[in-house]
């Protein structure tokens, strides 16, 4: 009778082999358009055939495109899952770290860790993770529980503590009078460029346990979906869930921060695309919001690079004018 | 004859305010149980501490012999299922996948179900009259489908005991019926007992075997309908004038509200 729909397992397969082929032509495009382009064919010979041709643009691919794409990678990934995580949590479309503020949260605990002379790992990925599940804290208690879950009173929350959160960042940039002011500007608006493949492989281990974790508590947040007494009567230990869900998203997000600065929006546009297409079994989604949100942050980045004649532009820009209007958009259809 | 619940002298305040005061009781396994009483007399808090949600302040709570504190969430969610008032369905799952998670203590943390899960997904889709509707989303169906959905999801959890909230509020007197149907055959053909809190008297006395009414948290009668629905304890729970006759349908009490322009003519 109802054999004929796929089995989850088979559908968290294919989905994931799918979105995983799209991460790997993103890759590919990632590393090989920029201001310096040999060449598609060029640079495939380079790539999988290790062909030193051109000197400098294997340096180029290796040294800086290469990490910089596996960065805008894993920040997609990240903020898509984080996005994903809130809408389940807080059973509201339009949560996503950015918007709740927790991303702001991250970014004055980040720019505290960089005044303060920190190195980026561990100790400004510290202080942006105690930014952020301060604002966590500070969202909760402002909103009591409940009234979260209303679309408006979470916005409106969400507006404030943002407010508060630019406000502070901006005290604290006027603060300092030294010349890391530009560089903190740039950051801010989200950037990949500052970063080696050293850090990028410390991030991406952390992130991966944390991409992990939320996966296994998959089943859980379909299960939280139909509420919270169906979920505990379903044998979900419903505390226990939520704390973890909440501390690991934090902390990928602060994380996150912490390397590439404000990316608004992202958590919002995968997560809802996704949905879209495969539907609402998170079993599903986690594996795909972090390939697909990867692709799509590659995607953003080269779009940055490449777009301005002169020099570069910071990926967030791209991320909120695709992600704004799409936000309109969802909350007008909510408010119907 | 084996006691599915057995409670003993619980007690749950909220905020200083006793919602259940010193409730005592049993029911039997195999027993069509209905908690009804006036709103706010507790009869949903009793359902959350009897499903495990609200912890029990003073007094025992016992699910078949053991107490309530002492079982894990998993091994009472294989004992107890859930029907709660209100279920939020926002999100397009089919009806198929959202009977299926009621095998959920039963799986792995990721709730990949097996052949023997999906049959049992099945069989209660088509035991609750729902086959048809198995490849549409829960959000496109009426009220009446959807209850029968939530019903059907919690015998995929293979409970000995089912907790109902109100499954039959704001439903037509067709999709009523069908529930409470639906319960005695669950009842009658697999031993479940039935726990249900409602509203509808004439409907608890039609299909329960038990009654327990209560008021203010506190129990006013519990027994037989015959011995439960008197006017005399209707009109101590209720405080307003009830005509209470036997049903044409059998030896079962029928129970009127009385309008006020009746009462103050006839001086009743």
């Amino acid at each position: 009778m109802t054999n004929q729909t796929p089995s989850i397992l088979g559908r968290m397969l294919w989905v994931s082999f799918l979105m995983f082929f799209l991460l790997l032509i993103a890759l590919f495009f990632g590393i090989s358009q920029g201001s310096t382009s040999g060449g598609i064919k060029n640079i495939w010979q380079l790539i999988f055939k290790g062909n030193e041709a051109d000197p400098v643009l294997t340096t180029i691919i290796w040294q800086i495109r290469f990490p910089r794409t596996l960065l805008a990678a894993l920040a997609g990934a990240t903020l898509s899952l984080g996005g994903l995580v809130f809408q389940a949590l807080l059973r509201n479309p339009l949560a996503e770290p950015y918007i709740l503020g927790i991303s702001g949260g991250s970014a004055i605990g980040a720019i505290f860790g960089i005044i303060m002379g920190f190195s980026r790992f561990p100790g400004v990925s510290l202080t942006a993770f105690a930014g952020s599940i301060a604002t966590l804290l500070l969202l909760l208690v402002m909103s009591s529980g409940r009234t979260l879950l209303k679309n408006d009173s979470l916005l409106l929350s969400g507006v404030m503590v943002n407010a508060f959160c630019s406000a502070i960042i901006m005290f604290l940039i006027s603060m300092t009078q030294d010349s890391r002011l530009h560089s903190i500007m740039f950051w801010l608006m989200g950037d990949f460029s500052m970063v080696d493949l050293q850090q990028v492989k410390i991030l991406g281990a952390v992130l991966f346990f944390c991409f992990v974790l939320l996966f296994m508590l998959s089943n859980s947040m379909n299960l939280m979906l139909l509420g919270k007494e169906m979920a505990q009567s379903m044998g979900v230990n419903i505390k226990a869930v939520t704390i973890t869900l909440l501390i690991a998203t934090s902390f990928m997000v602060s994380a996150t921060v912490s390397h590439c600065g404000l990316l608004g929006f992202v958590g919002l546009v995968i997560p809802h695309l996704l949905r879209l297409i495969f539907g609402p079994d998170h079993r599903v989604l986690v594996p795909a919001c972090v390939l697909g949100g990867g692709a799509y942050m590659i995607l953003c980045d080269l779009l940055a690079r490449t777009l301005s004649q002169h020099g570069e532009m910071p990926v967030g820009v791209i991320t909120a004018m695709v992600g704004a209007p799409l936000f309109i958009y969802l909350l007008k259809r909510s408010a119907k | 004859m084996k006691t599915a619940i057995d409670i003993n002298r619980l007690s749950y305040s909220y905020r200083e305010y006793p919602v259940l005061d010193d409730i005592s009781l049993s029911v039997p396994k195999g027993d069509f149980f209905i908690i009804i009483g006036p709103n706010g007399s507790g009869k949903t808090t009793l359902m959350k501490s009897i499903s495990g949600i609200l912890k029990p302040e003073n007094g025992n709570l016992k699910i078949f012999d053991t107490d309530i504190r002492n079982y894990s969430r998993r091994t009472l969610a294989r004992l107890t299922a859930l029907v709660p008032q209100e279920v939020p369905v926002d999100f397009p799952f089919s009806v198929t996948e959202f009977v299926l998670m009621g095998r959920s203590p039963y799986l792995g943390m990721l709730g990949i179900p097996r052949e023997e899960d999906i049959e049992i997904a099945n069989q209660s889709i088509i035991f609750t009259g729902i086959d048809h509707l198995s490849d549409r989303k829960i959000n496109q169906l009426s009220g009446g489908e959807r209850q029968r959905v939530f019903i059907s999801r919690a015998i995929c959890q293979k409970p000995q005991i089912i907790l109902l909230d109100e499954p039959t509020a704001s439903l037509d007197l067709s999709h009523q019926v069908k529930i409470m149907d639906l319960m005695e055959k669950l009842k009658e053909e697999k031993g479940v007992t039935v726990v249900m809190v409602s509203h509808d008297i004439n409907l608890a006395a039609m299909y329960g075997d038990t009654l327990l009414l209560l008021k203010d948290g506190k129990i006013v009668c519990q027994g037989t309908p015959d011995n439960v629905l008197t006017f005399k304890t209707l009109e101590k729970a209720y405080g307003c004038t009830l005509l209470v006759d036997k049903s044409p349908l059998g030896n079962m009490p029928r129970v009127t509200p009385v309008p006020g322009k009746f009462i103050s003519d006839k001086g009743l």
